[in-house]
């Protein structure tokens, strides 16, 4: 699975480290979210769903 | 498509809206989920998710310019109905304006700025609970929850500290009293503190300060210099967002977790919950109940016709206890998740705050539930305020808890007396202030 986030789109809601703290990352300085490596850890597959689902801007895609 | 307007009497600043603005928002998401209110020269209500959210998400539509004149025709008001006295900076700006200053202040309200803000802040909260502590009484807003969202919002712009109860007491009467005369009083009040902001700008002009102001004084915002006025609107705007809005979140959880002891056991069992709760507590108590927005260009929303120049509210509060966007929508589910509030508003107006807003409560609201978990709120004595339309809060919340020990002993900074010093001192004056206040913050 991989998850990517547009951050052209984002927000900085920050809403997607709740659901998938540690995949979903905050930037320091720009408070917009990122990804280290898009291919999802195997185990974090639900929370990266749930980030996605719980991001008000629609900035996160999942593809299985 | 239905050619005639749906008309409601309805009115966010109203004392009938603020007896109850959730049944209101209520019956007008299910029954009339884009309406023309005829009040304020006429507006449109949003109060379902997707059209709250759609609208917050295009600003090319959905304008949150204020202009002086007519562009094209078209009267731009802002983001507030009635437009208050003052433009409100950043936040009645767009693209291409907007982009300089967004872009220049982004930095300042980062996690990482956010995190250097902490330890001051955890200081005046450990100060405040210190000066009840013994008594085992409070009067939760004014002793509690009214002064660390001014001393924070001070600091990071670099302002002068003893201005904090100053400005929380002004901008905390212009957010509860609804259009007239009290409400112009409160703005009245609220531009003499920008009158001795403004002292401060100029004085900053020869020595900045490390806050939001200094670097504001002696770098270029979009290839220029921004002058002493558009500093001060820049403060202006940041104050407005800053203040009052996190002591209104605080209140409600404070009054929801005296309510239900099943949650704030869960919280004192588990701190780690508190993130995703403050969350919940934006959701359901969502500060900033409703905020504005102009129509550009010919618009559908619904099954209705928008013009251009036609005014929009958008229910933020509302949208946020959506059934069809979230499931027991109207309880507190500490948990909940997803939870794609609009509590910040979304798209490039969402508030640039949010982190700081979210240190400051989870600070005050550790404190709490660390030093006076037992606290019990007289809810006969809670008074809630008289208008919600701005910010739905609390002006009276006495709590009593069983007495504990002083920690720190260290004060809070002192008070300003409101009015004064206005004219007179100068920016001497305000210099030296400034340089004191950074001195005991850093």
């Amino acid at each position: 699975m991989r998850v990517h986030v547009d951050r052209d789109v984002c927000q900085g809601h920050t809403l997607c480290s709740l659901a998938a703290p540690g995949l979903l990352q905050i930037g320091d300085e720009d408070g917009l979210a990122y990804v280290e490596d898009e291919e999802v850890p195997p185990g974090m597959e639900d929370n990266a769903r749930m980030a996605a689902r719980t991001c008000p801007e629609g900035a996160i895609s999942v593809t299985e | 498509m239905s050619t005639e307007r749906p008309v409601v009497d309805f009115d966010h600043h109203s004392a009938v809206f603020a007896a109850r603005p959730d049944e209101v928002f209520d019956e007008l998401r299910s029954g009339c989920p884009v309406a023309y209110s005829p009040n304020y020269g006429g507006f449109w209500v949003l109060t379902r998710y997707e059209d709250v959210r759609a609208a917050a998400r295009d600003h090319q539509t959905y304008s949150s310019v204020r202009s002086d004149q007519p562009i094209d025709g078209v009267r731009y008001e802002g983001i507030t109905i009635p437009p208050v006295v003052g433009h409100s900076g950043m936040a009645e700006t767009d693209p291409p304006e907007w982009n300089p200053i967004r872009r220049f202040l982004t930095p300042f309200f980062s996690p990482a700025a956010v995190e250097r803000l902490r330890p001051a802040q955890a200081r005046w909260a450990t100060a405040c609970l210190d000066q009840v502590i013994e008594s085992g009484r409070a009067e939760l807003i004014d002793d509690l929850v009214n002064a660390i969202p001014a001393l924070v919002t001070l600091d990071l712009l670099g302002l002068p500290l003893d201005l904090w109860q100053w400005c929380a007491d002004v901008v905390h009467a212009a957010t509860y009293q609804p259009p007239g005369p009290g409400s112009v009083q409160a703005w009245t009040d609220f531009h003499d503190l920008m009158v001795v902001i403004r002292q401060d700008v100029a004085a900053q002009r020869d020595h900045p300060g490390p806050g939001v102001v200094g670097h504001l004084v002696s770098e270029e915002v979009g290839g220029q210099r921004l002058t002493d006025d558009e500093i001060v609107t820049v403060c202006q705007g940041l104050i407005i967002g800053g203040v009052d809005t996190t002591t209104s979140l605080l209140s409600h959880a404070l009054l929801h977790l005296h309510r239900h002891h099943d949650d704030r056991q869960r919280l004192i069992d588990d701190p780690a919950l508190l993130p995703v709760a403050t969350e919940e507590f934006l959701r359901m108590f969502t500060p900033s109940p409703a905020l504005a927005r102009t129509v550009t260009t010919t618009a559908e929303l619904g099954d209705q016709q928008l013009c251009p120049g036609d005014r929009l509210l958008l229910a933020w509060a509302a949208a946020n206890r959506d059934p069809d966007e979230f499931d027991r929508a109207d309880e507190v589910v500490l948990d909940r998740m997803p939870n794609r509030h609009l509590a910040f508003g979304a798209g490039l107006h969402r508030c640039i705050g949010s982190s700081i807003a979210r240190s400051e409560f989870a600070t005050v609201m550790g404190e709490v539930l660390r030093r006076i978990p037992d606290y019990e709120i007289d809810e006969d004595g809670a008074q809630p305020y008289p208008a919600v339309g701005v910010i739905n809060g609390y002006l009276r919340m006495p709590a009593r808890f069983t007495p504990g020990p002083v920690e720190s002993g260290e004060p809070l900074p002192p008070a300003r007396p409101k009015g004064s010093s206005a004219v007179v001192g100068g920016a001497g004056t305000a210099k030296g202030e400034a340089g004191m206040a950074k001195g005991g913050t850093e």
